[in-house]
């Protein structure tokens, strides 16, 4: 396999076959995706999907059951995360007893590539004390040490799993603005798994769905919203495109409103077509998978 | 990576630390003060036969000092179990249990290196308090002579477990056995449960087949036994019985049944004993493992203890690496 664009930079992640099987099943398979350079990629799907499972894989974390994943040309081994990545779990484990200057000097210790100045930058940002325990720390707070650290080792891909789940709107805002604002600053590609689709629509340049363990949508967010449209009408008109073309439906007291494949947009009154958003297209995804998995 | 170490065992590291410095000032008043006592109660020539030997009253210099030196002596006795729970099982199975152990394989830093870091970090100091507590408090034992606890020889279980290596043994045994269970058991209580019976289990093991595990010194005498090896309590005797003329050990059931006779048909040693040569009781042996051999017997029972700490660390680091 060539893990090397043409340029000679290496493709942040590319899996090819990548699976995972734990006792109960099989979490991630048949896998075959890429996740471009200098990209904020959503990472979505419902619980269970293989979300956490393709990171603890990027990571090195986890061994693959089946076939490769490549991240910036090498196999991940466990020894340590590539210098490249740097890795934000949902649960942020942070030392409770140790200070925030302590937790920064835990990064500058054990990193190669640590900045202290920029993880102090990015702390002093966010107004947390220096001297303060990170067991005090209130929710968002903690989120921005545990994010100052993670992007402290100047990673060129920063994976995210769930970061803002704990978080209060406001501090889902900011955290999120500064994470955008640094991404697209320093050039990191980012790949973050969120639930909150809404949050994502506004800054994700690339979509990677997941559903069942395999890789149900993958692709540039334009591109992907550009081949699909969504078409409204009344709740009693008869459905006007196949079944097996409907992507997503949803029904409201007056209205119906169809995702399907752009092709389909103009079937005429009474339907209307108009673009879908991100999130919509990724819940209508969502939607199909769980229902692929009931059946 | 070894500030990070030094940091998360810091309140390990800090009673370590205040432990061997109270222990070793505890020992380097109470010695000078017992040999004051011993001078002045007139006990010095009482320290090789003891207090029922030299004629001397021995309650006031018990009852002041054998406490506090058998206290000391348990204490080196436990010490190692208290490392083992209270450092060992915490070091990892602290960290998998906060989920920290995330943040640490999520870092330029390889598994085995954190491992071993975290292992140096903690095991040191321990070893380093252990070793200085035995020198210490052997060295204050020895000056009470057959007055103090170390009178009942290299053999008994409370003397052999701070002599020679066995206190560095049983303190890597119990620190790789905590680290072991506690990355098993991936929590902290479990694992201080599981060291605890472990370590107790293999010591008492231990502690019942130490005598079989060297080749005992054969005393041969002839009848009757004259070797007058009974009385010595520095000494253990791991079997005796009777050999035939050509030198071969005598089952016990042929020579109970001997003795059963010749007790019937005799009055006092003087039938008792021909009667026994004559069924074929040639001479008598002891099998004793003697004082001087006690450093071979701490070397053989450490080098157990050490096979099994090796195969701790390195099942350790199996689960430490494995990667599911």
């Amino acid at each position: 396999m060539n893990w090397q664009r043409p340029s000679g930079r290496a493709v942040p992640v590319i899996a090819e076959g990548l699976g995972k099987k734990y006792r109960r099943g099989w979490a991630l398979r048949e896998c075959s995706v890429e996740i471009p350079d200098n990209r904020i990629v959503a990472l979505v799907g419902p619980n269970g999907a293989g979300k956490s499972t393709f990171m603890g894989l990027i990571t090195g974390m986890l061994a693959p059951t089946a076939g490769q994943i490549s991240v910036f040309g090498d196999r991940p081994q466990g020894n340590g995360l590539h210098p490249a990545v740097s890795y934000l779990s949902q649960a942020k484990p942070l030392y409770k007893d140790f200070t925030v200057a302590e937790t920064l000097k835990l990064g500058a210790k054990t990193n190669p590539t640590w900045d202290q100045k920029y993880a102090e930058y990015l702390v002093e940002q966010a107004q947390v004390p220096m001297k303060a325990k990170v067991g005090t720390l209130s929710g968002g707070q903690r989120t921005r040490v545990a994010l100052a650290l993670a992007l402290g080792r100047k990673p060129r891909l920063l994976l995210l799993d769930e970061p803002l789940a704990d978080l209060d709107p406001l501090a889902r805002e900011v955290v999120l603005r500064t994470l955008v604002t640094e991404a697209r600053n320093q050039g990191i590609t980012v790949l973050l798994s969120s639930h909150v689709l809404a949050e994502l629509e506004n800054v994700c340049d690339h979509l990677l769905l997941l559903g069942n363990g395999e890789v149900q949508v993958a692709g540039d967010v334009a591109e992907l919203l550009s081949k699909h449209v969504v078409l409204t009408g009344p709740v009693n008109a008869p459905v006007p495109v196949p079944q097996q073309k409907i992507i997503g439906m949803t029904v409201d007291e007056h209205r119906r409103r169809l995702l399907v494949p752009v092709e389909l947009a103009h079937v005429g009154q009474p339907w209307a077509p108009s673009a879908p958003r991100l999130g919509e297209l990724a819940l209508a995804y969502m939607r199909r998978s769980a229902l692929e998995k009931a059946a | 990576m070894i500030w990070v170490a030094l940091r998360r065992q810091r309140l390990q590291l800090i009673t370590l630390l205040v432990l061997l410095v109270v222990g070793s000032a505890a020992v380097l008043i109470m010695r000078p003060m017992m040999l004051a006592d011993l001078h002045s109660m007139g006990l010095e020539g009482c320290l090789t036969t003891g207090l029922e030997g030299c004629g001397k009253p021995k309650a006031p210099f018990q009852l002041a000092w054998y406490t506090p030196m058998r206290a000391a002596q348990l204490g080196l006795l436990v010490l190692p179990l208290l490392i083992g729970l209270f450092i060992g099982v915490p070091l990892l199975a602290r960290e998998i249990e906060q989920g920290t152990h995330v943040l640490a394989f999520t870092q330029s830093v390889s598994r085995t290196r954190w491992m071993l870091t975290n292992i140096a970090v903690g095991l040191l100091p321990a070893l380093v308090l252990v070793l200085a507590g035995q020198s210490l408090i052997n060295w204050w034992l020895s000056a009470a002579g057959d007055l103090g606890p170390l009178r009942v020889g290299p053999f008994d279980m409370n003397v052999f477990g701070i002599q020679h290596i066995a206190p560095v043994v049983y303190t890597l045994f119990a620190f790789s056995l905590g680290l072991f269970t506690g990355v098993l058991a991936r929590r902290l209580l479990t694992g201080m449960l599981i060291t605890l019976v472990g370590f107790v289990v293999l010591r008492v093991a231990l502690e019942t087949l130490r005598f079989k595990l060297i080749s005992p010194e054969r005393k041969i005498t002839g009848l009757p036994d004259t070797a007058g090896v009974y009385g010595e309590v520095k000494q253990i005797r791991v079997d005796s019985g009777y050999l035939d003329a050509q030198g071969h050990v005598v089952p016990d059931e042929v020579a109970s049944a001997a003795s059963t006779q010749c007790k019937a048909t005799s009055v006092d040693n003087t039938q008792f004993f021909p009667c026994m040569e004559q069924k074929g009781m040639a001479k008598h042996f002891t099998d004793m493992i003697t004082e001087p051999m006690a450093g071979q017997l701490h070397l053989v029972e450490g080098a157990i203890f050490l096979g099994v700490t090796a195969l701790l660390f390195a099942a350790t680091l199996i689960l430490v690496r494995r990667r599911t």
